[in-house]
């Protein structure tokens, strides 16, 4: 059983440029997208920054009408009938926004209650229940606005169990913690995971989508350009290595020269505070190292690894191969 | 003896996933039948524990699924009570009152019958989830308990939206400031301007400028009011929750309405003490009636306002022009008789007009029984009226923020 079906889904957003002479510009942030989720499933959803994995969201959660297509959450049309889906599903978008920061934990979970239409004496039992499970228990009567960016985050998990939801949609809720609070935020989403919650998941973390997820989509531009498990996906580049090379102040043109020898596959720089990371993905491993340090003649380098390919190689790849 | 072994797991687990069901504790029950089916992808108890959590048309899939592996009558039996009853067993064994356990063997199902008349304990499953049982269970009561349960629930909504709305506006400083200070600050001058006029017409003045207080707390607090979700990114929380959006918006407006109604009586009283000027109420009773038939319509006209909020935030800027013509229309502060002629069919479907009219003449004392029965007959008329475009303007707009993006937009 599918808990999300979703078939030649499109989103066009419209925008007006020009003050006296307005022209309509037309950017399409999600192309013709078809997926489905099976039931108890982790789905994860990858893209770079407008991709378009907010827009697939907000749309399978009612918030935004698709231009094109259809999407069905336990059976149910997200245009068609919104009511039951509503009824039946989660989600929550990352960052602090989404709470009354005026009003206690407390308060804002009993409201959200009421707005899920939980019963008021099964909200008495749950809501302490659900603070404990996110661990502001002790915190639940001081007001929002005193909350640590992480506290709220995981507040915002407290309310979208509220109504026990079968379906969860968690739009990068990991964005902004620090790493403490991310990993007890995964493991809030693992523990869902064990109670065979559906859950769609948009990050940008690769680990966390490698160690939460059982099944990725990569987007880009708006266009699905891969799905499979993570360790599918990491095959795609299983064939080549990571060469990691820190240097200092790299010209751009040596980067491209870089990308003509045949030894490279592909290249990437990262920025690293004061010095950059360069990685090369090549067939030949650590073979490459030595013409790749002839290549960088007159650049500073600094430390030199050679590694296997992970979740996030794949994922620059694929995004690289679809720029 | 490796498969032996497993079927006892899975039949442990089972038993476990059925004995945490009886006792509500779903995540353990189906933590349970998963490790069955991990031990046993055969087990029956473990799938029919499964159906029992599920909400339609997940149910069927799996009851489908316990038929293909055993279609014997008794297992097409517990299948089919399932489908239909156990909906209400399970949210009694979920609901926090716990009056009936779930049977220790889910085949005591089948000696079950569901109570037709009986309301359901509410749960916390999703609406829908009950709806779909009460329909299987009792089909001649559904649209009559659906609607009860509907009216329940939104009443509920209102009262802890006008309570939460309430309690973030007592954290406000700027409504503190317009609800508390500024009536009293109005109060103030206009009885001191009017010291040497007598009681009669000061309690004109008083009721008049209380009902301008009142509009516009309705038109800026209420209406702001849904930017400011918008701006805290909890307007998406709410639109895609599913309560209806104009049934928060009228608790809210409740809240705002009978909150800056409060203050300006408090702020009279207190000004007429300063003054020593005694603001008596010729037809206390008569007031009393009018003064909750106004708060009810002015909370069914800012359901005509909120929409337009939704669509657009930019929309205060014409909203702030709409506030003296509704002072002038209304007649708070001076007869519309003063007025053109063709104005009066405007102020005649305006609730402000009759709610201005019914407290005029019931603090002045001239309000005949006749006069104030259709000053309040228009004023539930039109409060009905407000909330059947209002749900229909929020049906529209909201649809159009949907299409246009500006749920998130601010």
């Amino acid at each position: 059983m599918n808990a999300i079906e979703v078939e030649g889904l499109r989103r066009i957003y419209k925008a007006t440029i020009g003050v006296i002479r307005r022209k309509v510009k037309e950017v399409e942030a999600v192309d013709d997208i078809s997926f489905s989720v099976v039931g108890g499933e982790l789905f994860g959803l990858l893209g770079p920054n407008g991709a378009g994995k907010t827009t697939m969201v907000k749309m399978l959660t009612t918030l935004l009408l698709p231009t094109a297509g259809t999407a069905r959450v336990l059976g149910y049309d997200v245009v068609e009938t919104p009511g039951p889906v509503r009824s039946r599903i989660g989600f929550i978008f990352g960052g602090e926004r989404g709470l009354y920061w005026r009003l206690s934990g407390n308060d804002n979970l009993r409201y959200f209650a009421s707005l899920y239409h939980v019963d008021p004496d099964v909200a008495h039992q749950r809501i302490p229940y659900l603070l404990d499970m996110v661990g502001l228990q002790a915190r639940g009567n001081e007001k929002v606005e005193g909350y640590s960016r992480g506290m709220k985050q995981r507040l915002h998990i407290a309310r979208t169990l509220l109504h026990d939801p079968e379906v969860l949609f968690l739009d990068e809720p990991t964005i902004g913690l620090d790493p403490v609070g991310a990993r007890e935020l995964r493991q809030v989403v693992r523990n869902l995971q064990s109670e065979s919650k559906t859950i769609l998941l948009t990050t940008h973390y690769m680990f966390e989508a490698d160690s939460l997820c059982d099944r990725i989509a990569v987007i880009n531009h708006g266009r699905l350009v891969a799905m499979d498990t993570p360790s599918g996906l990491k095959k795609n580049v299983s064939d080549l290595s990571v060469i990691e090379i820190e240097v200092f102040g790299i010209p751009d043109e040596v980067v491209e020269s870089l990308r003509q020898s045949p030894a490279v596959h592909s290249v990437s720089v990262e920025n690293r505070d004061q010095r950059q990371a360069l990685l090369v993905h090549s067939p030949l491993g650590s073979e490459a190292v030595p013409d790749l340090l002839a290549s960088l003649d007159g650049t500073r380098v600094g430390k030199v690894t050679v590694r296997e390919p992970t979740l996030e190689d794949a994922y620059v790849r694929l995004v690289a191969e679809t720029g | 003896m490796a498969g032996d072994e497993a079927l006892s797991r899975a039949d442990a687990s089972a038993r476990s996933a059925r004995k945490a069901l009886a006792r509500g504790d779903r995540p353990s029950a189906r933590r349970a039948a998963f490790l069955a089916l991990k031990s046993d992808p055969t087990c029956e108890l473990a799938w029919l524990v499964l159906a029992a959590l599920a909400d339609p048309p997940a149910r069927r899939n799996y009851l489908e699924h316990i038929l293909a592996i055993n279609s014997n009558r008794e297992t097409a039996i517990k299948a089919r009570k399932v489908e239909t009853g156990e909906r209400r067993m399970l949210d009694r064994a979920y609901s926090v009152s716990r009056r009936k356990r779930w049977p220790d063997d889910v085949s005591a199902i089948e000696d079950t019958k569901p109570h037709k008349t009986e309301r359901i304990p509410a749960s916390i499953r999703p609406e829908g989830t009950r709806k779909d049982a009460e329909s299987a269970a009792a089909p001649s009561t559904t649209s009559f308990v659906r609607a009860k349960q509907n009216m329940v629930q939104n009443l509920r909504v209102v009262a802890t939206a006008c309570e939460m709305a309430l309690k973030h506006a007592a954290t406000d400083s700027f409504i503190i400031f317009a609800v508390f200070v500024q009536p009293l600050i109005i109060a103030l001058l206009g009885l001191y301007m009017l010291r040497e006029r007598g009681g009669d017409y000061a309690i004109f003045v008083v009721v008049g400028s209380g009902l301008t207080g009142l509009w516009s707390s309705l038109l800026f607090v209420s209406g702001g009011a849904l930017n400011q979700e918008r701006w805290s990114g909890t307007l998406e929380s709410l639109v895609g929750m599913p309560t209806s959006l104009e049934v928060v918006v009228f608790g809210k407006n409740l809240a705002y309405v009978t909150q800056s109604l409060g203050s300006m009586v408090l702020a009279y009283a207190l000004a007429s003490l300063l003054f020593g000027t005694p603001l008596r109420v010729a037809q206390p009773l008569l007031f009393l009636a009018s003064i909750v038939l106004t708060t009810i319509s002015f909370v069914c006209l800012g359901l005509l306002l909120a929409p337009m909020f939704v669509a657009n935030p930019d929309i205060r800027n014409f909203v702030n022009a709409l506030e003296y013509p509704m002072y002038i229309l209304a007649g708070f502060l001076f007869p519309i008789a003063l007025l053109p002629g063709w104005t009066t069919p405007l102020s005649y479907v305006l609730a402000p007009y009759w709610a201005a009219e019914a407290l005029h003449a019931a603090s002045t004392g001239t309000a005949s029984l006749n006069n104030i029965a259709l000053d309040w007959g228009m004023l539930l008329v039109l409060g009905a009226a407000y909330v059947l475009i209002g749900r229909w303007l929020f049906r529209v707009f909201l649809r159009k923020a949907r299409q246009d993006a500006t749920l998130d937009f601010f």
